[in-house]
């Protein structure tokens, strides 16, 4: 492993999480193995001192019962049998020299070293009384008792033993806390280094859209993990970008298409005006004629404009608290001559108020075009009948008439093409009509859907919670 | 009528200075918010035109510190944004009327007319009148030769704002705005099917006629065409 990467792993949230573990184990481990350490000892002590004392009285109770030559032979023949296991005896007379035992003898100097109170006390052995070379000075438990002709028993262990075995439990212990540590790290750098490889991946994903590839997605690991969720939001929003980056292609690829012909159409006219001499009056006709054209440029221009602008989310517009039965009511007064002209019936079917968030300007304007559809597509002498619905949470829309209607077939293929407002635009006015209205729900949150009106179409404007909801 | 116009667009500003005076009023131009600002405070003018993206000052503070002046100039802001709320603020920042870029120039004039009209006559008249056509606006009643007109309310209210603008050019984009308060254009040309039934109503029966079409342009209420 290179350095920079060794240190990318070290910094990795797992690694250093595992570190901090490992330090806690290290010092709680400590902690446990000192307070193991203290209990025990104190335990062998107990049973060391207790045991001792036992063996002390069974010698007095044989000096007590039947005199100082069973005590002195007793000695003898316990000292021979103690040297192994650490027990160690020693009896001597009244002027210190030793009788009997396996102890040395008697300590030269310091005579009031010696406990004789019966009791066991943790007393210095030195080299005085030393047995044997193995045993180093230290603190043995000793307990001794003189006797009335001044002789002096005194009976004593090894701790080395014990001490023996409280050293291996501890470096039973630590050997055991060290591969714990060990395991912790090695857990940690392995889970650092998953991790740092699942990074790189979206890492690498993300480089190769910056670079222009906005089709690549994030590899999933099948894991459902919470880098499976993360990659999969990713995934997610990188679609939608694409989308967006799609209708803007389509909208400018549309914006050409149909700017280019009105301006190529009113280029040629102006150049072949220029081609002769010309009278005033044609002239006047040619430039009259140019005029109209700019204005239905301007016309697609705008609307063109609005319905990218409104399906890219960027129109700049306050929603407000509308009356959707107010705005109906007015579009519908508004269009009610032009049905009228046609002999139709135009039927309004709202009576209370149904208030939604909402632009007027723009939902009327959405209304108008459904209108100006339905009226345009409903024979003469038709109906087209206009109705607004509270359900629930919902508000609805409906705008119904009697012409020929959309196959239920084709309806998805129309939304398809408001979408992307393509083909079926040879005549102008209408395609880019369904596409602003389906651009100005969007902005609204309303879903526009189409149903069968046996005979004609019925277009419905739902406006469901979230749009009304943002205000309140 | 005298006009200020306030247009850093230079060749822009040029196109209008010679269509305004060729249509008779007299102009004068600044460039930028300052000087605009200078000149307006100056004051004699029926009319402001001005731009809304100005170097130095934008439009709409020019429009705002001469209302804080107390200059009450009706004042045309013209606009390359043309979205819903770019056209509120323009008009909450003391803007009389909001025409976005590019319009028909016979539109701009228009609008001017009516603007310089509206100062004129902010009247609070009891009745409006063409010729034998009468407006009564207490008793909401409208006769043309004595003799009544039964109009509905939308009528009665487009017949209203022609009569406030009789012997004016009014555009189609105008009418929708002002009578139906609609920002937006219609795909079947709704107002002229209005026009056109108010038309039978004042009209037909009468020797001559007073609602005019002016071609390309839009209406006009009027003794003569």
């Amino acid at each position: 492993m290179k350095r920079p990467e060794l240190e990318r792993l070290l910094r990795t949230t797992a690694v250093r999480t595992s570190l901090w573990y490992a330090s806690l184990y290290i010092l709680l481990a400590g902690a446990a193995l000192g307070t193991y350490h203290w209990a025990t000892s104190r335990y062998v002590d107990a049973q060391l001192y207790a045991g001792l004392h036992d063996e002390f009285v069974d010698l007095r109770n044989i000096a007590a019962n039947e005199g100082f030559a069973a005590l002195t032979r007793e000695v003898v023949s316990r000292s021979r049998a103690g040297g192994q296991d650490g027990r160690y005896y020693l009896l001597v007379d009244k002027h210190r020299r030793k009788v009997a035992g396996n102890l040395k003898g008697w300590p030269k100097e310091r005579d009031d070293q010696v406990p004789v109170d019966e009791t066991v006390h943790a007393t210095w052995i030195d080299d005085d009384m030393y047995p044997s070379e193995e045993d180093e000075d230290a603190y043995w438990p000793v307990i001794g008792k003189r006797f009335a002709d001044g002789a002096v028993l005194v009976l004593t262990r090894s701790v080395a033993q014990a001490e023996e075995m409280q050293m291996f439990s501890i470096y039973a212990l630590s050997g055991l806390l060290l591969v714990i540590v060990l395991l912790a790290l090695a857990m940690g750098l392995f889970m650092g280094r998953t991790i740092l490889s699942r990074i790189d991946n979206i890492s690498a994903t993300s480089e190769t859209i910056i670079r222009g590839d906005l089709s690549r997605r994030v590899p999933l690991s099948g894991r459902n993990d919470e880098f499976d969720e993360l990659a999969g939001r990713l995934n997610a929003m990188l679609e939608r970008i694409q989308q967006l980056l799609q209708g803007m292609r389509d909208v400018t690829d549309n914006v050409a298409h149909d700017l280019r012909r009105p301006l190529a159409r009113l280029r040629n006219r102006l150049d072949v005006m220029l081609l002769g001499e010309r009278s005033a009056a044609e002239y006047r006709h040619t430039i009259e004629e140019s005029i109209r054209d700019t204005e239905e440029l301007m016309k697609s221009f705008n609307a063109i404009l609005q319905i990218a602008q409104a399906e890219a989310g960027a129109l700049r517009v306050t929603l407000q608290e509308v009356d959707l039965t107010a705005i109906v009511q007015q579009v519908a007064e508004f269009y009610l001559p032009v049905a009228q002209q046609r002999a139709q019936r135009l039927l309004v079917d709202a009576a209370r108020p149904v208030i939604v968030r909402g632009n007027r300007d723009l939902l009327s304007q959405a209304l108008g075009n459904l209108l100006d559809n339905a009226i345009k597509y409903s024979p003469q002498g038709g109906l087209v009948r206009v109705q607004v619905e509270r359900t629930n949470s919902c508000a609805r829309i409906s705008v119904a008439d009697n012409g020929p209607g959309i196959p239920a077939a084709d309806r998805q293929r129309v939304l398809q093409r408001f979408a992307r407002l393509d083909q079926a635009r040879s005549s102008p006015g209408n395609g880019l009509g369904l596409a602003l209205v389906n651009a100005i729900a969007e902005l609204h949150a309303a879903t526009i859907s189409f149903a069968d009106n046996r005979p004609g179409l019925r277009v419905c404007l739902r406006f469901c919670a979230p749009a009304q909801q943002r205000g309140r | 009528m005298h006009i200020l116009l306030i247009e850093d667009d230079r060749e822009a500003a040029g196109y209008l200075l010679k269509g305004l005076n060729e249509s008779g009023h007299s102009v004068d131009h600044a460039a930028d918010g300052e000087e605009g600002l200078q000149l307006a405070l100056a004051g004699g003018y029926e009319v402001i035109i001005v731009d809304r993206m100005l170097p130095g000052r934008d439009g709409l503070t020019v429009i705002k510190m001469l209302r804080a002046d107390g200059d009450q100039t009706p004042a045309l802001v013209l606009s390359a944004l043309g979205e819903v709320d770019d056209r509120v603020t323009g008009l909450q920042a003391g803007g009389d009327d909001y025409l976005v870029k590019p319009y028909a120039f016979s539109e701009l004039l228009a609008r001017l007319a009516a603007l310089a009209r509206r100062k004129r006559a902010e009247e609070c008249e009891s009745r409006l009148q063409l010729a034998d056509l009468v407006m009564d606006l207490n008793a909401h009643r409208v006769t043309r030769a004595a003799r009544v007109i039964r109009l509905q309310a939308r009528e009665y209210r487009l017949l209203n704002y022609l009569l406030r603008h009789r012997e004016q050019v009014v555009t189609r984009t105008m009418l929708l705005e002002q009578v139906w308060d609609y920002h937006f254009d219609p795909q079947t040309n709704v107002v002229d099917v209005h026009i056109s039934r108010l038309r039978t109503k004042i009209d037909r029966g009468f020797a001559t006629p007073l609602l005019h079409t002016i071609r390309g342009v839009g209406y006009k209420l009027g003794e003569a065409p």
